[in-house]
């Protein structure tokens, strides 16, 4: 039986490909109609052997793509931020003390946010060409994200001589008898683990709970410090900023061409976690406010924390359960096709448990 | 004969049903390959919700996290009584065009049973799963397929059967099943190419390695 331990995390599609980082250091390529590659992206540790030193854990994170390659990043044991190539080689890397958030890229920049739980004690902008920092928007310059030393084991290959007789025969001092002597016929090779202490951050794997980035033409938003900021995409100077509380957190955050819309979360401790295991919230809420000025032109209260998505003029929130939510048009849209319907076509016939709903608001899932 | 005369019904009104509307899709997680997270299709406040998907497996298990949505049909993966399934729908009505069984009704990374679908402008849906392969011929058909894939040799045995994560793959339109990948196809040894990013661009090391003794979940 072959059961290879390795899952993926958010596939990433480029063109008709696939690429995916696994949960520990595997970078996935798959296009079905041409090849795959399977490569594992290493950072050793300085003068550790580097066959034995601890191999990186991506926890699944969400690559993506610049112009000349795919952005990777382990956040939580001997930390990079990386753009790999097309010809799996690394155009640059850099080492990094913080959490990162999930990236993203505009033009010629690759932003990201950084520090602290969730990765969102700041953004940073760095040029996706050589990796070298173009600005940073942190109002509080967070501290380096602590690690802790583990001790793991390292699969270490060795020589191990291969022992047999010889054309070389010896007498038997005891018995008189001849034997062959023994020699090293050759070698094989053995894995054998090897004790190495491995740096691995004490909050591991932030971007699982940061909420992403929106980039525009003009500007990039996202969650920094208790805020949804709005900053200018080439400086990265303060546009508006939108306040949230101080148990707040943000759980996605997406837009149209005119507005921002995102889901904010008040957690009883004010700790941040990934929305698939939130047990417990105060409240939540969709809000949108214009790109411009951050002014909010809605809110609807939700019964969990979530993630959007947008398309057809409809909004998506994923909580466990889908609520799909749309405009005046789109509901008079949907209802005339569900009167229309009776919904057999959403019954049983199909194996659909969608259902049109009557009222405003969404309901509760639980 | 009745029955007929209702499938006939049923058969005409789902062809007067409206097709979905092409707008800006959404194909993968934060839009699009750079993550920029923005549709080019505006909303129209207030929103009211217009359908809901809610259903969950054992011990309440909802892996629908994400979803992902091509001309006007929209790619989730939901789990119902002991069976997930990659379900397309009308993205407006939530009528659904097609599901299809998946043979997990959880995968144990947590990252990999939320991330949900994604689906390619070509209209590709890949979606996480696992598979357990005996058969032997599927096994040669499957393995002969990849080998003559890979861009370098990693993997030189044919195993007896298969038991692992998998990236499957299925039309977007059909719901027809095309190519998987299970992830054995690394091999028993686990032997891959690796890049040392200790090395510069130009030289760097790119050298078999053995597999690593962390490649379970964290």
């Amino acid at each position: 039986m072959l059961n290879v331990p390795e899952y993926l995390g958010h596939p990433l599609i480029v063109n008709n490909a696939l690429f995916a980082l696994s949960a520990s250091d595997l970078l996935f390529h798959w296009d079905p109609d041409v090849k795959w590659t399977m490569t594992r992206i290493h950072h050793p540790l300085p003068e550790i052997d580097r066959d034995i030193s601890p191999t990186a854990r991506f926890g699944g994170y969400p690559p993506a793509y610049a112009e000349n390659g795919l952005v990777v990043a382990d956040e939580t044991t001997n930390r990079f931020l990386a753009l790999i190539t097309g010809k799996t080689q690394q155009q640059w890397h850099r080492d990094i003390t913080h959490s990162l958030g999930i990236p993203a890229v505009g033009g010629h920049l690759l932003y990201t946010g950084f520090g602290g739980p969730g990765g969102v004690s700041g953004i940073v902008a760095l040029d996706a060409q050589n990796g070298e920092p173009q600005w940073k928007y942190a109002p509080k310059d967070p501290e380096p994200d602590p690690q802790v030393y583990q001790q793991i084991l390292s699969p270490k290959s060795v020589e191990v001589p291969v022992i047999g007789p010889s054309d070389r025969m010896l007498t038997d001092r005891r018995t008189g008898r001849k034997i062959s002597a023994l020699e090293i016929k050759g070698y094989s090779t053995q894995m054998v683990p090897v004790p190495v202490l491995q740096p691995y951050s004490t909050s591991p794997f932030q971007h699982w709970s940061n909420s992403g980035l929106v980039v525009t033409q003009e500007n990039v938003y996202g969650e920094v410090n208790h805020t949804v900021v709005a900053l200018n995409r080439t400086g990265g100077t303060l546009v508006w900023k939108y306040p949230i509380g101080p148990k707040d957190v943000i759980t996605s955050i997406v837009a149209t061409p005119e507005h921002l819309i995102f889901c904010i979360s008040t957690t009883s401790n004010g700790l941040r976690e990934p929305v698939w295991s939130v047990e417990r919230t105060k409240a939540n809420r969709l809000v949108a406010v214009d790109l411009k000025e951050g002014k909010e032109v809605w809110s609807q209260a939700v019964p969990r924390p979530g993630n959007l998505a947008l398309a057809n003029g409809l909004l998506f929130f994923t909580d466990g359960a889908l609520h799909v939510l749309g405009g005046a048009a789109e509901t008079d849209d949907q209802n005339e096709i569900a009167q229309a319907a009776k919904a057999p076509a959403l019954g049983a016939g199909s194996g659909n448990s969608g259902r049109p709903v009557e009222r405003a608001g969404l309901s509760s899932p639980r | 004969m009745i029955r007929a005369s209702l499938g006939l019904a049923l058969l005409s009104l789902l062809t007067v049903l409206p097709a979905p509307v092409r707008g800006d899709d959404w194909l993968q997680f934060r839009h699009d390959a750079t993550h920029s997270a923005v549709s080019q299709d505006k909303l129209h406040f207030p929103l009211k919700e217009l359908w809901t998907w809610n259903t969950m497996g054992p011990n309440k298990h909802r892996p629908l996290y994400h979803s992902v949505v091509r001309k006007g049909w929209i790619y989730f993966t939901a789990s119902e009584k002991k069976q997930r399934f990659l379900i397309c729908a009308n993205a407006k009505t939530g009528v659904v065009k097609w599901r299809q069984p998946l043979q997990a009704e959880r995968l144990s990374f947590t990252v990999s049973d939320i991330s949900g679908p994604a689906v390619t402008e070509s209209g590709r849906v890949f979606v996480y799963d696992w598979v357990s392969i005996t058969d032997q011929p599927t096994i040669k058909t499957l393995t002969d397929a990849i080998f003559s894939q890979a861009a370098s040799l990693t993997c030189s045995m044919v195993p007896g059967a298969i038991d692992c994560f998998a990236v499957r793959t299925f039309d977007a339109m059909t719901g027809k099943e095309g190519s998987y990948f299970p992830m054995a196809a690394m091999g028993a040894n686990g032997v891959l190419s690796r890049v040392s990013l200790l090395e510069t661009p130009f030289g760097q090391e790119v050298a078999a390695v053995p597999p690593t003794m962390a490649g379970c979940p964290p």
